[in-house]
Formats: structure tokens, C-alpha cells, sequence
């Protein structure tokens, strides 16, 4: 069984990269079409990617040289491990037995944590800056994440379900069945914040503020070309699915209940719809019907507004176990 | 916020405002200013589209040597890369020799190609 | 360790904003920068310089006229127009009735035009990309229109020369304009069905130019009719057919740059209006078109010519001591004292993610100040 597993591991990975540049080519159509745009083809983000590994790599002199070259790598590398201990599809998770829910929320810190060093390390003032916003931006939606996180696994707690925090108990268990309405109120309020935090987490535009073209010219990315951009804009890709398929086994892990290959097949497909429906509310429709925070807003939505209503909606849980 | 979302559902469905570039184009109106046409047999080599071209993009050359028994005197050699499609040498020209025509497709990579000679050699 | 680092303040630091930055055009601001915040700005113009005041020294009026379109981009037939009447109030010709309306009418739509690229350049120093996209598009409606007009889409060749417009309006422009102006007004809609999510939580408050600095530092047109100076050359000082029209300058009072995207807003509806009452005046009978003439003298004297631009108020002088081509020709361009000394002014203090907003709320155009 481990063998499969360990077999199973790049397959996985370029399954995932190619999912993800697949939705990168919906997104850009759809957001295209909602700006009264023909949009590119679904292929352009493979030809981006691919034009971009053909070209030149340029370092800056002044960077940090095997950091600037290295956290591209460690980028894509940590956001396809956090794939294997997510249920992908139809199938359970690869790695589900060495890790559980909260190794997940410490890895989905790694890849934004690996953008930093990046941005530090390029020497140039604009992804410093950069830099800066994407720490602060952090330590703004980690908390409204965590509590939502840890409210589910509270639920399961009270539920009786064993090993609450493992990702089984977590999908095995839908949690719309374990509460009563009051809880089914804050359970909504959880997954409206957690649907607010994928933006921040991905930095797509309302909160692309380490990236902010306009003003710090790419932040972060600024100094990057040729195939460590690739790699990024890989991870970029592969960062939706993942984040996506969290909130999917957090929140929707219902499957259609078919047994054998056709169920996992359907499953699958059930799943990628999911995982596009989400996409298109999360990211491409935020992405076209609003414009970027500054950096004092992006810290105010997060912090204020947003633990507000997850708090609620803790709360209104807590309420709904108690009665 | 509900008028934002209802204004990019109405976008999603409507048709687009652009085209497909290479492969459909809009049409071009009547009276566009693009590639010269010139009839070399109608030009009387007055040197007036010379002289009134504000980037001297118009140079007055002599014919060829295997044509010049035909056609003897100076004729305007245009280099569209000067050139800023004002339609100065058409309106001037007293025979209708220059004409500019509505094919805007000039892009090349040949530079050579850039310079419209009065006649083929 | 941490006192010599407070020492030598290594959070503060020079950032270059432009030329070549995806938030500014050809044009450089250097921002001293501490932390997020801006402590200094210094404009840093001349990247666009083309020397149209020497080159104009050597060529005729109409010759002219086709150099004026380049003076800014985006505004080709405003300036064309500067340049014509500076002309003709040397020459003293007398112009066509027809070719007057249809100077007001390029120049109403050029304006419009403008505006749309306006709020498509603001909208995307904010990062609100379907804006960008959406003004832009409905910009090419008008070009569309220009190209049916004066056969070129974004130059119009000297289209308002000296003496008129080189052709008459084609027969089918009169219902094709009216149907672009309802566009237009769908653009208008779609404006402001955006504006809650996105200009107004980055633009309210930001960059605030008070009425005593907008007099001081030398706004004219749409900015400092944002700051409660309600002056208008088409109004203060008319020229054309404008007099004859009934038009309103709209002001606020606020200054910030999301007075000055709703005053950019209420012009274009402004504009609309004036290109619906000259379209109804305009004469029926043909226009004899104006042909480019060799050996055309400027009689001898100076003039001084200002206009309403869409950016501000625009100036030629022009001196001819009665040759083919003018002695001198000076052009003045509104954006040069918005972009150096208000642009300074309102940048000190503001925070990096504020800086493309004020930028591009100015309305500015490196093309015309750096000439």
C-alpha cells in the first residue's frame, strides 16, 4: 500500500498542475467575458509557462543568490505536498494517515512564507515592500482561517467523532448534519469568511497587494523571470486547487455515495465542479468585481469584520451544542 | 454591491465588444488613410507630393534604366516608414496619380519592403 | 545593533516611480519612502520630449497641423484645434458655419473620449481591471467614429486645420454618432454600478488639493473644478460656436480624487449634451474640403490662444514675421503644472498604494508637458 502511495505522488503532481492551469484558462476566459473581452484561449496559461521556461533566467546582482533561486522550488514542492494529505476527487487522501488538519493549516502558511524569503531576498526596494505587505497580510487572515478551522474540529468533538482533527473524521462526518439550525446560521458565517480568506490566501485582486503592479511594480515577483517565474506561477496555479479542495473537505465532502470505479469516477467529476464553482465565486468573480485594498483595509477586513463573524458564528455554534 | 454583480452576470452573457484580431476584423471605413496607391502612368512628375510631405517620407527618383526610354523624368519613391499617412500628397496631387488605400496591414519583417518604389524593378 | 541600525534609518529608502513602471506612463516620480508612507516626491519630467516647438519652426500651417495631433496623444483633435485657431486669428480668414460645429463636435467627442480613457487609467491605478477594460472598450466606439470622420482612428491628420476641416462629414456620420453617445451613456451606467466596490473606498479622502493650493500651485480645467474653482475656458472666454450652446460646468467642492472622477463623470454627460444641440444646428449644405497649398504666408503678428482640453486649459502662441512658417511657436500644455508642482504637493504624506490613484486622478499626459 505505501508503495502505491509513494508511486501515486508525481502523478498526483502533474495531475495538479495541469488542473490548475486548466482553471487558470477558465478563469482568465470568464473574467474576460465579464469584462466585455473575447479572452485569450484556454491553452494560454501552458503557453505561458512554457514560453516562460524558455527563457532567460535573469538573477539580479544584488539578490540573495541560492535563496532567490531556491524558494521558487521550495514554493511549488510545499503547495503539491499539502495535495497529498487533502482528499483529491473520488480518492482518499495519499499521505492521510501521517497527518491531519492542523499539519495542513501550518503547511498553507509555507508557500506564502516561501513568497517573503523570495521578496527579501531579491534585493530590489519594490518586493521588499512587498514583502512587507504579504508578512502583514499573513498574520491578517491566519486567524479568521484558524478559528474556522478549529470550530469544525470543536464540532466533531462534541459529535462523539473520534480523532477529531484527523482529515477523515473531517470528511467522513459532513458537518451540516451535526448541527441544528442555529448552528447551521454559523456554520454559513464560518464559509462565508473562509471564502473571503481564499483571495488573501491565493493574492488574487482584491487583496494583491504584495503584488500590486501599479504600485510596486509586481512586488514580489518584481526581480523573478524566466523559469523561476515558471515555477511560481505553477504554484500559483496549483494553490487554488489546494485551497480550493480545503475548503471542499472542510465543507462539501459529500460524494454521490456510488460504489466502485464508477463512483470514484463520479466523485471525481463532482468534485471538479465543486472545485469550479468555488473557483469562479472565489477568485475570478472578486478578482473582476473589485478593486485592490490598500494595506491598512486588507488588515481592517481581516481582523475586524471578519473574526467578528466568525466569532458569531463560533458562537451561535457553541449556542446550538448547548441547547 | 448587488449592482456591481448584476452589472458582470449582464457582461458574462452579452456579446463581446472585441474580435478575434487575426482571424475577424472590423470593417474599415470609406476615406481611410492606409497604403499608397500610386498610377505611375497618370503622374505628370510635378514633385508637388515632395514637396509638401511634412516628413519628407517622398523622394523624387529617376526610373530605372531599362524603363527610362518610357518613362523619362523623376517619380516619387514613398518610404512608409517615414511616412505618417497624412494624405497631404493626395489631396495635392493635381492628376490623382496617389491615392491612399484602406489596406492598414503593414507590418513586415522585411525592411526592403518598407519602401514603395515608382515602378518594379 | 538595533541603535546603529535606528541610526542610519534603513527603513527609509528611494523608490522610483516610472518611467518604466507598469503604474505610470513616460514619466518618473521619485518617492522617498519610509516604510509605507512617502516622506517627499520629486517629479522627474523630459522622457517624452520631442521638440515640437522647434520642429513647427519649420514647417507651413497645415504641415503644422499634422504635428499638433502628436502634441498629446489622446487628445489629438483638441489640440488641432489650439493650433487652427492660432492660425486663423493671425490670418483672419473666415470660417465655414459648417466647419465650426463640426470643429465643436470632433472636439466635444475627443473630449468624451478622453474622459473614458480617464476613468479607464484610474480604474486601473486602483487595480480594478474591468474597468480599465470596459472604458477602454467603449473608447474604440468613438475611435471608430473618428476613423468614419478623418479616416484615422487615433491620428487625425490635421483634421481641424486652419481655414475649417479637411473634409466634410460623410452622410452616414449623423446616426452613427447618435448611436455611439448611447454607448456612451451605457458606459456612463456601467460607471456608476461599479463605484461603491471599487472608487470609492480607494479614492475618498485621498489626495486632497484644497481650493487656496489649487490657485497657488495652478490647476486649471477638470482638477480645479474638483476643488471648487469653477473656471472654464469654453465658458470664461469663449471661442467657437460655444457661446450659442447651452452647457453647465459641473464643480465639487471636496477635492479629493473622487470629486475629480465624478467631475470627469458629469463632463462626458455635459459633453454629450453639447454634441446632441450641434448636431441639431448643424447646417445641411456641403463643405468644400481644405487642400494642403504650397507658398501659404501667415500674415505678420503675434497671438495668444488658450482653450478647454480635457485635461485643462491649453495655450499656443505662436509669432510670424510673415513668412511660410511661424517664427515662433510656444505650446502650453495643462499638464505640466499638474504633474510637477501638484503632483509634489499632493504625494507628500500619502501612502505607496495611493500613489497610482492621485497620479492617475490628475488626468495627466507626459506627452503634452514634455512636448
Amino acid at each position: 500500500m505505501m508503495w502505491i502511495n509513494i508511486m501515486l505522488i508525481p502523478v498526483v503532481g502533474f495531475i495538479a498542475i495541469v488542473i490548475g492551469l486548466l482553471y487558470a484558462g477558465i478563469d482568465r476566459v470568464l473574467a474576460a467575458r465579464m469584462q466585455e473581452r473575447v479572452g485569450p484561449p484556454l491553452t494560454q496559461p501552458f503557453l505561458d509557462v512554457f514560453k516562460l521556461m524558455i527563457k532567460e533566467n535573469i538573477i539580479p546582482e544584488k539578490s540573495v543568490k541560492w535563496l532567490f533561486n531556491s524558494m521558487p522550488i521550495v514554493c511549488l514542492a510545499s503547495t503539491i505536498i499539502i495535495l497529498f494529505y487533502l482528499p483529491f476527487g473520488g480518492f482518499s487522501p495519499i499521505l492521510g494517515d501521517h497527518g491531519d488538519l492542523i499539519l495542513v493549516l501550518y503547511l498553507l502558511i509555507v508557500p506564502a512564507l516561501t513568497l517573503v524569503i523570495a521578496g527579501f531576498s531579491s534585493g530590489s526596494p519594490y518586493a521588499v515592500v512587498g514583502a512587507q505587505r504579504k508578512m502583514i497580510m499573513m498574520m491578517s487572515y491566519e486567524f479568521p482561517l484558524a478559528i474556522t478551522v478549529v470550530s469544525i474540529a470543536w464540532l466533531l468533538t462534541v459529535s462523539n467523532v473520534p480523532d477529531p482533527f484527523s482529515l477523515q473524521a473531517v470528511t467522513g462526518n459532513p458537518v451540516w448534519g451535526l448541527v441544528g439550525p442555529l448552528g447551521f446560521l454559523g456554520l454559513i458565517l464560518q464559509l462565508l469568511v473562509l471564502l473571503f480568506v481564499m483571495p488573501g490566501e491565493l493574492g488574487r485582486i482584491p487583496f494583491d497587494v504584495p503584488e500590486a503592479s501599479q504600485e510596486i511594480a509586481g512586488g514580489i515577483l518584481a526581480e523573478y523571470s524566466g523559469r523561476n517565474l515558471a515555477l511560481f506561477y505553477l504554484a500559483d496555479a496549483v494553490k487554488v486547487v489546494v485551497f480550493a479542495s480545503v475548503i471542499i473537505a472542510l465543507f462539501f465532502p459529500h460524494g454521490l455515495g456510488v460504489s466502485g470505479w464508477v463512483g470514484v469516477l463520479a466523485d471525481s467529476i463532482l468534485f471538479f465542479i465543486k472545485l469550479f464553482l468555488l473557483m469562479f465565486l472565489c477568485s475570478t468573480f472578486i478578482r473582476v468585481a473589485m478593486s485592490r485594498f490598500r494595506i491598512t483595509q486588507v488588515v481592517y477586513v481581516y481582523w475586524i469584520p471578519s473574526v467578528l463573524v466568525s466569532l458569531t458564528g463560533l458562537l451561535l455554534m457553541l449556542v446550538d451544542a448547548l441547547l | 454591491m448587488i449592482k456591481t454583480i448584476l452589472e458582470l452576470i449582464r457582461n458574462l452573457f452579452k456579446k463581446p465588444m472585441t474580435v478575434r484580431f487575426p482571424h475577424e476584423s472590423i470593417e474599415i471605413p470609406e476615406g481611410f488613410r492606409g497604403e499608397h496607391a500610386y498610377e505611375i502612368d497618370k503622374c505628370v512628375s510635378c514633385g508637388l507630393c515632395f514637396r509638401v510631405c511634412p516628413n519628407r517620407a517622398i523622394e523624387m527618383i529617376e526610373a530605372p534604366e531599362k524603363h527610362r526610354d518610357k518613362y523619362p523624368k523623376t517619380y516619387p519613391r514613398i518610404d512608409l516608414g517615414k511616412c505618417c499617412f497624412c494624405g497631404f500628397c493626395e489631396d495635392i496631387c493635381p492628376t490623382d496619380a496617389v491615392k491612399l488605400t484602406k489596406n492598414v496591414y503593414l507590418s513586415t519583417f522585411d525592411s526592403k519592403s518598407v519602401i514603395k518604389e515608382p515602378i518594379e524593378k | 545593533m538595533i541603535k546603529k541600525m535606528n541610526e542610519k534609518n534603513t527603513t527609509s529608502y528611494e523608490l522610483l516611480f516610472g518611467p518604466a513602471h507598469p503604474g505610470s506612463g513616460n514619466f518618473s516620480v521619485r518617492l522617498r519612502v519610509d516604510g509605507e508612507q512617502v516622506t517627499s516626491a520629486r517629479a522627474d519630467p523630459g522622457y517624452l520630449h520631442r521638440g515640437f516647438e522647434k520642429l513647427m519652426e519649420y514647417r507651413d500651417r497645415m504641415q503644422n497641423s499634422i504635428l499638433s495631433d502628436r502634441v498629446c496623444v489622446f487628445e489629438a483633435l483638441n489640440w488641432n484645434l489650439v493650433h487652427a485657431e492660432a492660425v486663423d486669428e493671425l490670418t483672419g480668414e473666415e470660417i465655414p458655419e459648417k466647419a465650426r460645429y463640426i470643429r465643436v463636435l470632433m472636439a466635444e467627442l475627443s473630449r468624451i473620449q478622453s474622459h473614458l480613457i480617464w476613468y479607464g487609467a484610474t480604474s486601473m491605478g486602483i487595480g480594478f481591471d474591468t474597468g480599465f477594460k470596459i472604458a477602454f472598450g467603449y473608447r474604440d466606439y468613438i475611435l471608430d467614429l473618428f476613423e468614419l470622420v478623418t479616416g484615422g482612428r487615433v491620428y487625425p491628420a490635421g483634421y481641424i486645420c486652419p481655414g475649417g476641416v479637411r473634409r466634410d462629414l460623410p452622410d452616414s456620420a449623423k446616426d452613427k454618432i447618435i448611436h455611439v453617445l448611447g454607448k456612451t451613456r451605457e458606459m456612463l451606467r456601467k460607471c456608476e454600478s461599479f463605484e461603491k466596490t471599487t472608487l470609492r473606498h480607494r479614492t475618498k479622502g485621498v489626495g486632497i488639493l484644497n481650493r487656496g493650493d489649487a490657485l497657488r500651485l495652478g490647476a486649471t480645467g477638470p482638477i480645479a473644478r474638483a476643488s471648487g474653482i469653477s473656471s472654464d475656458v469654453r465658458f470664461d472666454d469663449p471661442y467657437e460656436i460655444y457661446p450659442e450652446l447651452d452647457f453647465e460646468i459641473p464643480t465639487r467642492d471636496e477635492g479629493d480624487a473622487y470629486a475629480r472622477c465624478i467631475v470627469g463623470r458629469e463632463e462626458i454627460q455635459e459633453s454629450i449634451r453639447i454634441v446632441e444641440q450641434v448636431l441639431e444646428r448643424m447646417p445641411e449644405k456641403k463643405l468644400e474640403p481644405i487642400k494642403p497649398k504650397l507658398a501659404n504666408k501667415i500674415p505678420e503678428g503675434e497671438v495668444y490662444v488658450r482653450n478647454e482640453i480635457a485635461r485643462g486649459e491649453a495655450g499656443v502662441y505662436m509669432k510670424s514675421v510673415g513668412e511660410e512658417t511661424p517664427y515662433r511657436c510656444k505650446i502650453r500644455g495643462p499638464s505640466l503644472l499638474h504633474m510637477v508642482p501638484v503632483l509634489e504637493h499632493l504625494l507628500k504624506g500619502s501612502q505607496i498604494a495611493d500613489v497610482p490613484a492621485i497620479y492617475w486622478s490628475l488626468n495627466i499626459c507626459p506627452a503634452d508637458m514634455d512636448r
